[in-house]
């Protein structure tokens, strides 16, 4: 009992000399990084109108034709995407969410891939063209993590037609038809 | 029996009050969310921390004795594309004095001296940057622990 005690007491007394030595202490913190789901769309530029006509017949007999007003190209989508690992690539859907298209009439939609590239996995266009309808479709597929970077001349071009598919159909009984186009992003 | 209880409680006690000390107070959480980024856009590369997130104590030296700080980073869930930086934002209160680390430094797996000073010092500000933000990270809370190591020489 006596040697514990005096091997306790040797310590406590040479603990400042032992310390007085190179000694070290260490402390720790965390660092977390938190990275959300995101999944974000627009279309720019931003609150343009797409207008649409279908040209005049020149000569009487023609058929109303496609012309230069019947087609727009000056809006483009843009997105931002994340995901978990191993989750699934996201899509981008297209629809007519309000107004409906004239009957004779069709409003086609061609989606074009990038033009200049993107940050990370962007999305693939899905098809050549389709017709617009109030049931939402794929035009953009396979986005993964990443961005096609913001503004015009940037992401997916949208190139909008008014095509005529029945002249029996066409009834003008009103200057305009106002179309809301929306476009949804999900899995 | 009673003596060697006292011994031993002296000799932890002892160990407390003499040990040079190193301390860390705060923690540092980068959180991202839908306002900080526009559709289209990528997050920005680099993001900083508060200048004053952490502080750093050292105490109980020898009388002005030299000493020097290494850190390092053991992850417990980090993305290698994602590289930690720390910098003091202030030289700390007291009567010593330190230097280095005025600049941002990476921090990596492996210690390695980032401040060299003499006599105790507290509040040392410390502020970190990430570099390698990006969509392309999968979302997930990633964790990684800052190790500061005191050597007193």
């Amino acid at each position: 009992m006596k040697k514990l005690s005096l091997i306790c007491l040797v310590m406590f007394l040479s603990l400042d000399a032992i310390y007085a030595q190179s000694y070290w202490s260490y402390d720790d913190h965390s660092l977390s990084l938190q990275m959300p789901e995101i999944s974000l769309i627009s279309v720019m530029p931003a609150n343009y109108t797409v207008n649409l006509s279908l040209g005049l017949p020149d000569r009487a007999g023609d058929k109303p034709g496609e012309t230069g007003d019947s087609k727009d190209d000056n809006t483009w989508l843009n997105y931002s995407c994340s995901r978990r690992y191993r989750g699934s690539f996201r899509k981008v859907y297209a629809q007519i969410t309000s107004g409906s298209v004239p009957d004779g009439l069709a409003v086609n939609l061609e989606v074009k891939n990038l033009q200049r590239n993107g940050r990370g996995t962007w999305g693939r266009r899905y098809s050549n063209s389709i017709t617009l309808s109030n049931q939402p479709q794929v035009v953009v597929n396979r986005i993964g993590g990443g961005c096609t970077r913001r503004g015009t001349r940037f992401g997916h071009q949208l190139i909008y037609e008014l095509k005529l598919t029945d002249i029996d159909q066409l009834v003008v009984d009103d200057d305009k038809t106002y179309l809301t186009i929306t476009y949804t992003i999900s899995d | 029996m009673k003596k060697s209880a006292i011994c031993l409680f002296l000799l932890v006690v002892a160990t407390t009050v003499f040990g040079q000390q190193i301390r860390i107070r705060g923690s540092v959480d980068f959180s991202f969310n839908l306002a900080n980024i526009q559709p289209g856009e990528d997050y920005s590369l680099e993001t900083e921390s508060k200048q004053d997130g952490v502080r750093l104590d050292i105490k109980n030296l020898r009388r002005q004795a030299n000493w020097r700080v290494t850190v390092s980073k053991s992850d417990i869930n980090w993305d290698n594309n994602v590289k930690v930086y720390v910098r003091r934002t202030s030289s700390g209160n007291g009567n010593g004095s330190l230097w280095g680390c005025s600049n941002y430094t990476q921090i990596r797996n492996m210690p390695q001296t980032v401040l060299q000073g003499r006599g105790a010092l507290n509040n040392i500000y410390l502020q970190y940057k990430l570099d390698g933000i990006s969509l392309s990270l999968p979302a997930n809370t990633y964790n990684t622990d800052i190790i500061y190591t005191l050597y007193e020489q």
